[in-house]
């Protein structure tokens, strides 16, 4: 388990204060993750090469019991790596990222970079090349893999971000998987709002061109249970959409159609093979890459 | 019914609508929130509305009803009984008091008084119970309260100003018996003069009786008028007349004063500044006693004329007092004296008539007549208990002449151990009987100096003084006479109110042949008179004044202005100039002194019109109420915001578990 203290370093309250990223992913993934985990994408992603018999040291998780139970004799996989593998951040900064409610302390754009920089450090540190795409209705920014300035371009664009307009997924992502050649990893990092019923097709795509997509959704806790009281006018915030409401009447029907939502997300990811991750933007940063990492090493 | 003193306040009641249109944006205007999506949102019912509205409402009407109360406080509501419509049945005792003293014979004020009581009986009610007091210096007519109107009306008719000064104090207590009920209403008509309205005490009014001053004199009032007018005699049928004129107003005025003799008549114009005296001279051929002396008129003529006496006065009471047991001098010094003084002359303002009296009696003897005292040599054998009824005589105005005797020295002591002379005694000149001495100087401010401008042409310096009495004076006496070597011989001091005259040389021939001079009488005759005092002799007496009827005389009337012989006393009858002031008096405070005491007495207006109204401020309460609500406001939205902050809390509790 982790060190609660650390724990405490790396909660969201302590890392909104770090303005500066690099600093951020490296206390985070220095300080909490890299004693757990060597690489994000180790082993992950590698296409399997050939057997190899076994050498004593040998990491036993690559072992293939399987062909020991049939020969009675220990193989090794060897995969086959790729020294330069891109990491993509496809970073959504739509005016919806922007949404802060009292019980963050930061908004969910702020933490999807705050992700985003331990994740672009946890590849960089790994010899991989990042790149950062962020997105509204158009292209933002953009720190292709391997220009750019590599991990400090984009830990540079993250800090320069500024959220706002309507979110054009689609667009988006076109526009990355036409840019990215060189196999890697897409991560995907947005609420995912008028998006859930596509989100796994659009991570597809990057499936067949031998990447792997990963959606990182975040959310803040108030789209979740609705805390309000009294009478409220709700403005879209990326349309010209509003509503007055009592949320006391509607939060038990709100809290299910937003179940729905991230459930259907969530279904549509799998479906496509795609992982997922559910973030709450006032949850520990640390402990959620953390365990999102655990679990991923346990399906390697 | 209430009215408000400041009925403009009330618009206040208008920001009463402040708090409930900011109720109604309130409620139209929910919190506003961009959220990520409103997707999964749907309207509904406002949850709580009815909650919400209730409390807000409450607040709202708590907060509406303490801004009414507020402005309804500042507006200041008096409660008045209801006016009494015409026509309507009311009871009510109305008790008019018509000012009848002489200064409303002027400025048309009697004119105008009848009118304002005209418009009143006219306004009253005709049950009201009409009673009317008329007055001057005292009650002159008293109708009691009653509903028939036409005793007052001819009462009101026969009404004319009187020539007496007023003095309303007893008609007020009239008036006041009058109103038998409270709630009466009480009508002052007059011009309110401030000599009328003299109250030292409350006239007794019942409770709640209403007071209004119905003003009937114009504003911008001017006046002038003759207060005195001496006649002085300068021979057998001469006489020197002085009218003193003042002006009462506060412009200046010009006016002319005529009087008319014998040989016609005589007009003097005279510039009166403002509320100055000024004195006008002539001189008249007049026989009679009674002379008229007139102003040109102007708007009150009642002080435009004065009747003055310029006969004969009576004779000036002089006291002679002698010892002739230790000065058997002092007999002829009185003898000369009583001729010196009671001589005849028709030229002199005065008589004079000497009464004689032993210094052994002086001390129980009534010197309320006296007005001189001739000390002949006797002061140096009084007593204190005499010496000090010299100086109360002198004390109360009167005068003495001081003559020493052989006791010289003890007079002189006496004199300044009762303070009366601060003389040092340097004794007697001439004692060893070798010496002469003669007078040789008249102070010429003195009376003496104008009777002896020219002492050359008379014996006053050429009669021989063979012994007198030698004294240094104190710094604040006058010397009228001195003997050839300075050494006064006749001084005066002021002693209290009166004058005390000293003299180095006794009235008879024992020091000096003084007495057997020429000089002798007009010197003795004008010392005397500067103890005679202005208008003395002459009786003035004021119209109305009451006069004791003489020992078995006939009562004086002094209706009309006049000047006689009443008696042998002369008496000048005018109206009273206390009447010719301008001046009124405050009538808040003549409210304020009628009202003292017990009664509520509440002033209605100085203006004419309607009957007034019993007012009660009642501010209070809606200030009270005010103020209860503005705290009963806070207190209640404090506790509803307490608790709901108290359930949000618990709501938050149970989102978080």
């Amino acid at each position: 388990m982790p060190d609660p203290k650390l724990t405490e370093l790396l909660s969201p309250s302590t890392l909104a204060r770090i303005d500066d990223y690099s600093l951020l992913a490296r206390v985070v993934v220095e300080g909490f993750i890299s004693g757990l985990h060597r690489s994000l994408f180790q082993g992950f992603g590698s296409e399997f090469f050939q057997y190899r018999p076994y050498v004593a040291g040998d990491d036993l998780k690559y072992v293939d019991w399987k062909v020991y139970s049939r020969r009675d004799r220990l193989q090794t996989k060897v995969f086959q790596e790729e020294t330069n593998m891109n990491c993509c951040l496809v970073l959504d900064a739509s005016a919806s990222m922007d949404y802060r409610g009292e019980r963050a302390e930061c908004s969910k754009l702020r933490y999807a970079c705050m992700a985003a920089a331990c994740l672009a450090y946890l590849a960089s540190r790994q010899g991989d090349r990042v790149g950062l795409y962020a997105y509204a209705e158009d292209l933002r920014t953009v720190v292709h893999p391997g220009r750019g300035g590599g991990l400090r371009g984009v830990l540079a664009a993250l800090g320069g971000l500024e959220p706002g307009g309507a979110a054009d997924h689609r667009r988006a992502l076109d526009f990355v998987s036409e840019s990215v050649k060189r196999r890697g990893t897409v991560i995907w990092l947005s609420d995912f709002h008028g998006v859930e019923e596509e989100a796994g097709n659009l991570l597809k795509r990057f499936r067949f061109a031998h990447h792997e997509g990963i959606a990182f959704q975040v959310l803040d806790p108030d789209e979740l249970d609705l805390p309000f009281g009294g009478t409220m006018r709700f403005v879209d915030s990326e349309h010209s959409g509003e509503i007055v409401t009592a949320p006391e009447e509607i939060r038990a029907e709100y809290r299910q159609r937003v179940a729905e939502f991230t459930e259907t997300i969530r279904l549509s990811c799998l479906r496509e093979q795609v992982d997922y991750l559910f973030m709450r933007s006032d949850e520990n940063l640390g402990n959620l890459l953390a365990a999102y990492l655990h679990r991923r090493e346990s399906l390697v | 019914m209430p009215t408000f003193l400041h009925p403009l306040f009330l618009l206040g009641t208008l920001t009463a609508a402040i708090p409930v249109a900011l109720h109604l944006m309130n409620r139209q205007l929910p919190r506003r929130l961009r959220f990520p999506s409103i997707r999964f949102l749907r309207t509904a019912r406002l949850p709580r509305e009815g909650r919400r509205r209730l409390r807000d409402l409450l607040i709202l009407a708590l907060r509406v009803l303490a801004l009414i109360c507020l402005s309804v406080a500042l507006a200041q509501p008096v409660r008045q009984a209801p006016p009494a419509a015409a026509g309507a049945a009311t009871s009510r005792q109305v008790v008019v008091l018509l000012d009848a003293s002489a200064s409303m014979a002027g400025f048309d004020s009697a004119k105008r008084a009848r009118e304002q009581v005209d418009a009143l009986l006219a306004e009253l009610p005709r049950a009201a119970q009409v009673g009317l007091v008329v007055s001057a210096r005292n009650p002159l007519l008293r109708l009691p309260p009653g509903t028939d109107r036409a005793a007052v009306r001819q009462a009101l008719a026969d009404y004319a100003p009187t020539n007496f000064a007023g003095n309303h104090r007893d008609a007020l207590r009239e008036a006041a018996r009058m109103l038998t009920e409270p709630g009466g209403l009480l009508v002052l008509v007059s011009d309110f003069q401030r000599g009328d309205w003299r109250i030292s005490e409350p006239v007794g009014l019942p409770p709640e009786t209403e007071i209004r001053f119905l003003q009937a004199a114009p504003e911008n009032r001017t006046n002038s008028g003759i207060i005195a007018v001496d006649a002085v005699p300068l021979g057998a049928d001469t006489k020197r007349i002085v009218a003193t004129v003042r002006n009462f107003a506060t412009v200046p005025d010009h006016r002319q004063v005529r009087i008319a003799d014998a040989q016609g008549e005589q007009v003097r114009n005279v510039e009166l500044p403002t509320l100055q005296n000024r004195r006008v001279a002539f001189v008249v051929h007049q026989q009679a006693g009674e002379l008229t002396v007139h102003l040109n008129e102007d708007a009150y003529p009642l002080d435009d004329t004065f009747h003055a006496w310029a006969g004969a006065r009576p004779p000036l009471p002089v006291l002679a007092v002698s010892c002739v047991e230790q000065e058997p001098a002092s007999a002829d010094a009185a003898l000369f004296l009583r001729k010196a003084l009671e001589l005849h002359d028709e030229s002199s303002p005065v008589q004079f008539r000497v009464d004689e009296l032993d210094s052994r009696f002086l001390y129980t003897r009534d010197l309320g007549e006296t007005r001189l005292i001739v000390m002949l040599g006797s002061g140096g054998h009084c007593e204190d208990a005499e010496i000090g009824k010299l100086q109360e005589f002198l004390d109360g105005g009167g005068m003495v002449l001081w003559t020493p005797g052989s006791s010289a020295a003890r007079g002189f002591q006496q004199l300044w151990r009762h303070g009366l002379l601060r003389a040092r005694f340097l004794g007697l000149a001439g004692e060893n009987g070798t010496e002469s001495f003669g007078l040789g100087w008249v102070n010429p401010e003195t009376p003496l100096g104008q009777v002896f401008s020219r002492p050359e042409t008379t014996d006053l310096y050429l009669f021989p003084i063979r012994a007198y009495a030698r004294f240094e004076p104190p710094a604040n006496a006058t010397v009228w006479l001195r003997l050839l070597d300075g050494n006064p011989a006749l001084v005066e001091v002021p002693v209290g109110q009166g004058r005390l005259f000293v003299s180095a040389l006794p009235l008879n021939v024992s020091w000096s042949d003084l007495p057997l001079t020429q000089s002798f009488l007009p010197l003795i005759r004008e010392v005397a008179l500067a103890a005679v005092p202005p208008g003395y002799g002459i009786r003035n007496l004021d119209c109305g004044a009451d006069v004791a009827a003489a020992a078995g005389g006939e009562t004086l009337d002094t209706t009309l202005p006049r000047a006689l012989l009443y008696g042998e006393q002369p008496v000048q009858i005018n109206v009273s100039r206390r009447e010719s002031v301008l001046d009124q008096i405050n009538l808040y405070d003549l409210n304020r002194q009628l009202t003292v005491g017990p009664e509520e007495v509440v002033m209605a207006g100085l203006a004419t019109g309607g009957p007034g109204t019993r007012s009660d401020e009642l501010w209070y309460w809606p200030a009270a109420l005010a103020a209860l609500l503005v705290l009963g406001e806070l207190l209640l939205a404090h506790l509803l915001d307490q608790r709901e902050l108290a359930g949000r809390a618990s709501l938050d509790t149970v989102q978080e578990s």
